[in-house]
């Protein structure tokens, strides 16, 4: 059973440890490389996309994109 | 109560340029914000202490939120901004946060306690947090708006004598 | 059809007029501007090219529709919003920007420019606020009647918690999970008055440890908005701003409960 003590600690260790691991890896993506997301949400083409799908990155024209042509 | 009174202005002033910080206000705001939430906050100390006016807490942010909006709208022509970048940032401090959270708190304890003895006592922790809170942040704004609806020729032209200047 | 603008001697169309405009709505609500602010801006630009604007604001999309004194010229946008921060700065110079439109007549390729210009200044580092940001908060606590232990126990859980949201938020994460979280955390380091007995009101630094993370502007302009009668943008923000509340709620919730300190 975890007690308020062993919880503090391993919050106050772990934020610690975030902290200074940001402050060693200083100004991330902004060294050229494009940046790490942990989490983020994301399209939901990515999730229903299946092969022989078109890729968003392949449609110019959104005006005239119709989603049936993927079916 | 004289210490208390500017120990309330003082730390409402800190607090509001804090929390101001957080929404990029331009820098000559934050001396503005500073002023008008130590203004406001110690208005409500003094509305809300037993021994002056003793108000209920919604009427006494109403109250305050009104010279708070006053003031800012007065000055917004000196400052050259929007009366809101710095009434907004200034009224933080007046904000029912724990009001508010202990709302939603007030519902998770309403879930948890499903028996009909201890479900009413935490459903009137629920409603009173949130009536409170909401009727805080409504009187606060009414009082807060009125100055810029009533003044409304300064408070919607006050940028455009900087915009001149620039 | 086109309109002659007397003072330039320029015709601004509607469709030209109306591109700068939504993308003018755009950044000014993004910057967490209020309806009646975006409309009065709005208003006068479109009045400076002899135009008339309505707009639907959301807060994920503005509705606007730009037509000329005839109505014969009429063009309809409908703009999404890419993501809110609030900023006074930019909302001041947003402002500034339409009495420029309408004290010099600025035809809206002068005025697109300008707007680029405004909204690509670089924003201010977040992690120089991070101080100013934790002493505000301990002075919160010491206004709630919180003593030195307590407010120094705030301002390191402030400073914990604060720092964690502007890592989390350079990750990408979203709001809600990254408030959850810091909301856990500041509670935790909040109750280390209560758990090592250092002061005499442990209670109030974990009530206060939190406050730094209440949506507070998000709440004034939903309140602010129902005042002038945008019900809809109105009712939209408050449920953004109450979604954020129970997200904080969630991680104080958590955290009260893992260090054994009740909230009422």
């Amino acid at each position: 059973m975890p007690t308020p003590l062993t919880i503090w600690t391993c919050v106050a260790a772990a934020t610690c440890l975030i902290i200074l691991v940001r402050l060693v890896r200083r100004n991330p993506g902004r060294d050229g490389h494009s940046r790490r997301r942990f989490f983020e949400i994301g399209h939901e083409r990515e999730e229903i996309w299946i092969p022989g799908d078109r890729l968003m990155s392949e449609i110019d024209d959104y005006d005239d994109y119709d989603e049936s042509d993927d079916l | 109560m004289i210490t208390e009174f500017l120990q309330d202005a003082l730390f409402a002033a800190i607090a509001a340029i804090g929390f101001a910080a957080i929404s990029d206000p331009p820098r000559k705001a934050y001396l503005y914000c500073a002023t008008i939430a130590a203004a406001g906050h110690s208005v409500r100390f003094l509305l809300m202490h037993a021994d002056t006016a003793g108000m209920h807490i919604v009427t006494a942010s109403a109250l305050a939120a009104l010279i708070t909006g006053t003031m800012a709208v007065l000055l917004s022509t000196r400052a050259g901004m929007p009366a809101e970048t710095f009434l907004f940032p200034a009224l933080l401090p007046m904000i029912p946060g724990i009001y508010a959270y202990k709302t939603f708190g007030g519902l998770i304890l309403c879930l948890m306690h499903a028996d009909e003895s201890s479900f009413p006592h935490y459903f009137y922790l629920f409603a009173h947090n949130g009536m409170t809170c909401l009727f805080i942040l409504l009187g606060m704004t009414v009082g807060a708006t009125v100055p810029i609806f009533l003044l409304k020729r300064i408070s919607f032209r006050a940028t455009r004598d900087a915009a001149h200047h620039e | 059809m086109t309109t002659t603008n007397p003072t330039t001697s320029e015709t601004v169309t509607a469709r030209a007029a109306a591109r700068f405009i939504s993308d003018y709505a755009c950044r000014l609500l993004e910057c967490g501007a209020t309806c009646v602010r975006i409309e009065k801006n709005v208003n006068r630009i479109a009045r400076t090219w002899h135009l008339t604007a309505a707009m639907t604001i959301t807060p994920a999309h503005i509705s606007l529709t730009v037509s000329d004194t005839g109505g014969s010229d009429t063009f309809t946008l409908i703009t999404a919003v890419s993501h809110t921060s609030v900023s006074y700065d930019m909302n001041t110079s947003l402002s500034r920007l339409s009495w420029h439109i309408a004290d010099n007549a600025t035809d809206p390729a002068r005025a697109t420019a300008m707007l680029h210009e405004i909204t690509n200044r670089p924003r201010p580092d977040k992690w120089k606020t991070l101080p100013l940001v934790a002493l505000a908060n301990a002075s919160f606590c010491r206004l709630f009647g919180g003593d030195a232990t307590a407010m120094a126990t705030v301002f390191a859980a402030t400073t914990a918690g604060y720092a964690l949201k502007l890592i989390l938020s350079e990750a990408g994460m979203d709001l809600r999970p990254t408030l959850i979280l810091c909301a856990f955390v500041s509670s935790v380091l909040g109750a280390t008055d209560g758990l090592f007995s250092l002061g005499s009101t442990p209670d109030i630094a974990i009530a206060t440890s939190i406050l730094y993370l209440v949506p507070g502007i998000p709440f004034l302009n939903a309140f602010s908005d129902m005042i002038a009668g945008h019900y809809t943008c109105s009712f939209s923000r408050l449920a953004g701003a109450a979604i954020l509340t129970c997200c904080l709620s969630a991680g104080l919730c958590g955290g009260m409960l893992l260090m054994g300190a009740g909230m009422f």
